[in-house]
């Protein structure tokens, strides 16, 4: 990346840590060629491990040592980090972007060998594959040293792709699609249709449980609550049993299509994968994208469900993902899904239904309830911690 | 009263009580129940995990709540044994464990496991590099506390733990209930696996504490039911009392300095009064600021507290769970403690509600019982 894209993508950057790190008053942060310092002021770093790891657009991160450019506090510091790491086999590489420092790049590793060498009996040099590897930068802003590079979410900070609205329902595959639109440096708003009494309160908090676990990724996400029970039971009595789903989609698009307007989004995501399920074959697809104008962004589409699930643990989503509460996908799945059916059939079929579309979109639209997600938990709880807490 | 058996147990903070009868009467329902009052109960569960999590900076899903330290440090012990016997059937701790941990392990030495006990300096110090030597490709498990319960001395865990992890495969457990209320406990400082805690060692309700069990180790539980804590501890989970732990480590959390500060005062105020009384200190000077023992030979443990207590100064024979029984303490001899001063010795352990003047009354009070009984007995 380059000239002010890179720029504006690095303020953003470290604006999102300090964000993430605000609970530990002391760090103090300097952005310098590409790289951020946050100096730990007595914050134990391994407090800061886990929230760093969520920061997209952090290639990597390691816990360093600032010396003066000097000889002797280099060794000595080398020398007490392989101490405490204590490995059998080490290597030291150097780099050094200050001109004016007396050693060049190729004798800094020697002569801190060699101490590290003389200093602990038993200890080998590997340079292929050591078990510690010890850095040494000469920079103008300072020496660094360190030996544990932590690697980190990578992707794009969040925010500097735009905004994208994700379908989330209670499984386990949109929160993962959300989470990779989230690590492509996208803004995340959330959609779920709540169809009470076929849904219960509680998959509804199943929800907001995940857009929580995203918003740990991503800061913040708003979440659209969407009334759906009008429209399942008018497509339940209306429409072809085998094409219940996909009727339904079509109307989440519809909906999600408003809201994606109001909202400023270019985009909606879902966490379809091809051929997973009934409605996730490509003819379904086909008559489902049909119903939006808006570009569906499917980033599972072409992983296994072993995998997604991999992810969802990774990302933290799955434990609440298979919580037993129906959703309103599951409530009026029919027996037997068309698997393949035709955008002229489908559309033919609408038309005929009798069905009240702009009236029912514009009921649910009124009816939306809107949470913004963050880190701590939402709002809903807020009562019982002071109360009971 | 002036209560200093605070080891003991502690007297339950008022707000926890609030926390707890409200809580009781409010949130009522089960939250294995999918109504909405259900999920308003698995909410407050969900929010007290993770306030407790926080506190120990670990993710909720590493807390097990249960029925207080005894049952924390039964399921970490057979929990482990059972997932992990096949591993190896070796276990080192240290001898000056609580009965809750040393019991389980003479269960489980029955059951075949080899048992090294580490040796220890006179205040029960365990060596690090002596449990580097203790280690067998066969360890299993590795459970040092961290405070002990009779003389205060605090272990070195960081190191202990170090070297756990380096040199074998073993859990390394760690039994915290006497350390929460003087000193921050983080698993991870320790690199501990297994953490005990149980509340009402800080002013919270009795019959609650919890066990942290790290990510990836994998337990079995105690009994089994209807899968509640994952599986770990089935049974209706007890909002109400897990709320009221909740608040209660909140609560020790925000007094904790100040406490300890306070405590020390009252540590070295006490030690004056033990000298003045001619008596030793078997706590060493390093040890845990809110547990003192001392021993005023010839006189009696159980005839001092008495003399005390119609002084009305409560004070304990060395740890409650085992003054009834009469045999000399399993500490005091692990230690190397003469029967002397085992027959002697006593615990002064403070709480959040001592204040310095009643431990300077207690300390008046304990020099003139001692010059009395001293009188008729010697």
């Amino acid at each position: 990346m380059k000239g002010k894209n890179r720029a504006q993508f690095e303020l953003r950057l470290v604006e999102d840590v300090r964000q993430r790190l605000a609970a530990f008053p002391a760090l103090t942060f300097r952005r310098v060629h590409g790289r951020l310092y946050i100096e730990l002021n007595g914050t134990p770093f391994e407090a800061l491990n886990e929230p760093l790891s969520r920061v997209f657009g952090v290639i990597s991160f390691s816990p360093a040592v600032r010396v003066k450019p000097e000889l002797e506090p280099i060794l000595e510091t080398a020398l007490a980090l392989i101490q405490a790491a204590g490995p059998k086999t080490f290597k030291v590489s150097a780099r050094r972007t200050a001109r004016n420092f007396p050693y060049s790049s190729q004798e800094i590793p020697r002569l801190v060998g060699a101490h590290i060498l003389k200093n602990t009996p038993g200890l080998k040099v590997d340079v292929h594959t050591p078990e510690v590897e010890l850095f040494i930068e000469v920079r103008q802003e300072g020496v660094f040293i360190y030996d544990r590079v932590y690697p980190g979410a990578g992707g794009f900070p969040v925010g500097t792709s735009g905004k994208v609205l994700l379908l989330l329902s209670g499984g386990i595959d949109s929160p993962v699609a959300g989470w990779y639109m989230l690590r492509k440096g996208a803004t995340l708003g959330a959609v779920y249709f709540h169809s009470p009494p076929y849904t219960s309160e509680r998959a509804k908090l199943k929800v907001i449980e995940l857009a929580r676990i995203l918003s740990l990724w991503g800061n913040r996400v708003r979440l659209t609550v969407v009334p759906f029970t009008e429209i399942q039971e008018a497509l339940k009595a209306r429409v072809p049993e085998s094409l219940l789903t996909t009727f339904m989609r079509r109307y989440m698009m519809r909906i999600a299509e408003k809201i994606a307007e109001d909202a400023g989004a270019l985009a909606l995501a879902t966490g379809e994968s091809l051929g997973q399920v009934a409605s996730q074959t490509l003819e379904n697809m086909h008559v489902i994208n049909a119903a939006t104008r808006l570009p569906v962004l499917r980033p599972l589409v072409g992983l296994d469900k072993t995998e997604i699930i991999a992810m969802a643990r990774k990302i933290g989503t799955y434990e609440t993902s298979i919580l037993p509460y129906a959703d309103c996908c599951t409530v009026f799945t029919p027996e037997r899904p068309q698997t393949k059916p035709r955008l002229i059939n489908v559309e033919r079929i609408e038309a005929r239904a009798g069905l009240d579309q702009e009236g029912m979109i514009a009921r649910a639209l009124q009816g939306v309830e809107v949470l913004d997600i963050t880190p701590d938990m939402p709002q809903i709880v807020e009562g019982l911690v002071d109360v009971y807490l | 009263m002036i209560y200093l058996d605070n080891s003991a147990t502690t007297r339950p903070d008022p707000s926890v009580l609030e926390a707890y009868v409200r809580a009781s009467q409010e949130v009522f329902a089960n939250p294995a129940s999918l109504h909405v009052l259900g999920a308003r109960a698995e909410q407050l569960l969900g929010q007290a995990r993770t306030q407790a999590a926080s506190f120990l900076g670990v993710h909720p899903e590493e807390i097990v709540f249960t029925s207080g330290g005894t049952e924390a440090n039964n399921l970490a012990l057979f929990g482990a044994a059972e997932a992990y016997g096949g591993r190896g059937r070796h276990i080192v701790v240290s001898p000056i464990e609580h009965p809750s941990v040393r019991e389980p392990i003479a269960e489980l030495r029955k059951s075949g496991y080899d048992v090294t006990e580490l040796p220890v300096d006179r205040f029960g110090r365990v060596d690090p590099d002596a449990v580097a030597r203790a280690l067998t490709p066969e360890t299993m498990m590795v459970s040092v506390m961290a405070v002990n319960n009779e003389l205060g001395t605090v272990q070195p865990l960081a190191a202990i733990g170090r070297t756990v992890k380096a040199k074998s495969r073993a859990l390394f457990h760690v039994d915290a209930v006497q350390a929460y209320a003087v000193q921050e406990v983080r698993p991870s400082d320790w690199q501990a696996d297994l953490v005990t805690l149980s509340a009402h060692k800080w002013h919270g309700p009795k019959g609650v504490g919890l066990l942290y069990v790290r990510r990836g180790v994998r337990l079995l539980p105690l009994f089994y039911g209807g899968g509640q804590e994952q599986g770990l501890r089935p049974g209706t989970v007890n909002v109400p009392l897990i709320a009221a732990m909740a608040r209660a480590m909140r609560l020790t959390e925000a007094a904790r300095a100040e406490a300890v500060a306070r405590f020390q005062r009252m540590n070295a105020m006490l030690r004056e009064a033990v000298e003045a009384a001619g008596g030793t200190v078997l706590s060493p000077d390093d040890g845990a600021p809110h547990i003192l023992a001392a021993a005023f030979p010839p006189i009696r443990s159980e005839t001092l507290i008495h003399a005390l207590a119609e002084d009305g100064v409560i004070i304990s024979t060395r740890s409650a769970c085992t003054s009834k029984s009469g045999a000399p303490s399993a500490v005091l001899r692990a230690v190397g403690a003469s029967d002397a001063l085992s027959r002697s010795a006593v615990r002064i352990s403070f709480g959040r509600d001592n204040t310095e003047a009643e431990v300077e009354r207690a300390g008046a009070a304990l020099i003139a019982a001692v010059r009395r009984l001293n009188a008729v007995v010697g």
